[in-house]
């Protein structure tokens, strides 16, 4: 630095350099360890898949290698043989174990069966057993057909969409209110619904499910469905946030034009608020696919009314034997969230920050 | 945004002690016996079975990633090129911005989650049906409660418990919120 301090040029040239490549060092670091990260948190994921695909002998054995693979065989003069990895002058050959032996054996090349057995130096115990990639695709028609997916699916799905119109409806039409009305009590009462975000749902559980359970709709999807028809402060609150950053003119305008309230409401505002509509929604249907605790209680003893949520859970009870089983069903139940949540993805992040803050 | 039961039922084969990948990964890279007969037993150890936990529900905090990236959006940059000609490092920039501003979604974010685990219920009773296993280190709250008022027909006792909770669970927040006036930002009350 001192010989380079008398000429500015060649001193400037020095500092930008070395700048640019710590800023690139500095990037290959935090891209590393961000990738790293992400690996880790992936991890399970790849578990699950992989192992969806294992057979049941493969997912029990510690042993068995990370991609599913069933140990070769090869058929020997009517007979079937391991094929183990031997060691040979010529390089690791896979060859099939025909006589067993405790200093030497006698193997069969499978590419060159003519030259019958070879005889070989060594202790059979120690090779590594040959495998191959063989991906159990059928895991998954057979979880499907096990636990009756389909119907699971098409009540979860029943469950999901009739309650996110519902709940995105009648959220939207209090928003509305609260947005632009005046009432007297209005602050107490928006008070009273955030309150209820605090509130466990555990504690209104039993006074709702004795009320439910007098007017006989226990058993069925009324206790679930049906209270969500009725707003709910979550999507209250952010559709409300939304609906305050309107501006009052085009309402204004449609007043002057004639426009009742309601038909205000649905022409003006509504198209408006697309973003913030589509991420309650998609927030909704998230929550109603993932929704255990209230179809356990409401639906108990009614299987043919279970949503996924809780029939793999009693899947899971039943087939914990069967790993891989579990586990293609866990995966097919993660794909559709996932699939919507990535098509959707800049609708509802753009939602998400115009909303401000979300469930 | 991986639904909650299939990652419990993944993760409960990633704990296998023989067979999961946790095991296999940290016998590879640590001289730890984790795979084996005295190995790793995650869900079967009462001494790591809330590790065990924390991770199942370190991996479910994506919502929360998502609402805080979205607030983290929402900070004006302008407020970052204003520090930076007044010369605020990276540190200050996170500290006397960054920070505050997107307080109020770790407040909400905080009060929720607070809320919600009171309510722990899905990983327990999805793992072991709700029976505390092991040696009743699992019994949480609403399993509990779960158990008194739907397995066992015990409404009124169930109700009493409900309401306690609701009691501790108004404690907590009134106490969160009172600490949120020293720390929790709200750009409209400086105005």
């Amino acid at each position: 630095m001192a010989a380079t301090s008398y000429q500015p040029s060649a001193r400037f040239l020095f500092w930008d350099v070395t700048l640019q490549q710590r800023k690139i060092l500095l990037r290959g670091t935090i891209t590393l360890v961000t990738l790293l990260l992400l690996a880790i948190y992936l991890m399970p994921l790849g578990y699950g898949a992989v192992t969806s695909l294992k057979s049941k002998q493969q997912v029990a054995d510690p042993t068995a290698p990370i991609l599913p693979a069933e140990a070769a065989r090869y058929e020997y003069e009517g007979r079937e043989y391991d094929v183990y990895q031997v060691p040979t002058e010529d390089g690791i050959q896979q060859w099939a174990l025909v006589n067993k032996g405790r200093e030497s054996s006698e193997f069969v090349d499978p590419a060159n069966p003519e030259a019958g057995l070879v005889e070989w130096q060594g202790r059979w115990r120690t090779l590594e057993p040959a495998r191959s990639l063989d991906f159990q695709w059928n895991n998954y028609p057979r979880a499907w057909e096990t636990i009756d997916f389909l119907r699971l699916m098409l009540n979860t799905l029943m469950y999901a969409l009739t309650t996110m119109v519902g709940a995105v409806v009648s959220s939207a039409f209090v928003a509305y209110g609260f947005a632009r009305f005046r009432f007297p009590g209005k602050g107490l009462l928006f008070m009273v619904l955030m309150g209820t975000i605090i509130l466990p749902p555990a504690v209104t559980l039993v006074p709702t499910y004795a009320f439910f359970t007098y007017i006989g709709w226990t058993g069925t999807w009324l206790p679930l469905i049906v209270p969500q028809f009725f707003a709910n402060a979550y999507n209250v609150f952010l559709l409300r946030q939304y609906f305050l950053t309107i501006p009052n003119e085009m309402e204004e305008a449609a007043a002057i034009d004639g426009a009742g309230p309601l038909r205000t409401f649905i022409s003006v505002i509504l198209p408006q608020a697309v973003p913030a509509l589509t991420a309650v929604s998609l927030f909704h249907f998230f929550f109603a696919w993932n929704d255990f605790f209230g179809p356990l209680i409401y639906l108990a003893g009614n299987p043919d009314w279970y949503p996924i949520s809780v029939g793999l859970t009693f899947f899971n009870g039943l087939y914990s034997s069967e790993p891989q089983l579990i586990l293609a069903a866990a995966i097919i139940t993660l794909l559709p969230p996932l699939v919507i949540f990535f098509l959707a993805q800049r609708v509802f992040m753009q939602g998400v920050v115009v909303t401000g803050v979300d469930k | 945004m991986v639904p909650a039961i299939a990652a419990t039922l993944i993760w409960a084969q990633v704990l296998n002690p023989q067979t999961g990948w946790l095991n296999r990964m940290i016998a590879a890279v640590s001289p730890i016996e984790a795979v084996g007969i005295n190995g790793l037993r995650w869900l079967d150890n009462p001494s790591l079975v809330y590790i065990a936990y924390t991770f199942i529900g370190i991996w479910g905090i994506g919502n929360m990633i998502l609402i805080n990236l979205a607030s983290l959006q929402g900070v004006p940059t302008a407020l970052y090129e204003a520090a930076e000609l007044d010369g605020a490092g990276w540190w200050n920039k996170l500290w006397n911005i960054t920070l505050p501003m997107v307080s109020p979604v770790i407040f909400y974010n905080l009060v929720l989650s607070v809320v919600g685990l009171l309510q722990y219920f899905l990983v327990p009773f999805v793992l072991n049906g709700g029976s505390g296993y092991p040696e009743g280190t699992t019994r949480f709250y609403m399993i509990y409660f779960y158990k008194q008022a739907f397995t066992f027909a015990n409404m009124g006792y169930g109700s009493t418990l409900a309401w306690f909770m609701f009691i501790i669970a108004l404690i907590i927040t009134a106490l969160l919120f009172g600490t949120a006036r020293h720390w929790v930002y709200y750009a409209a009350e400086a105005r």
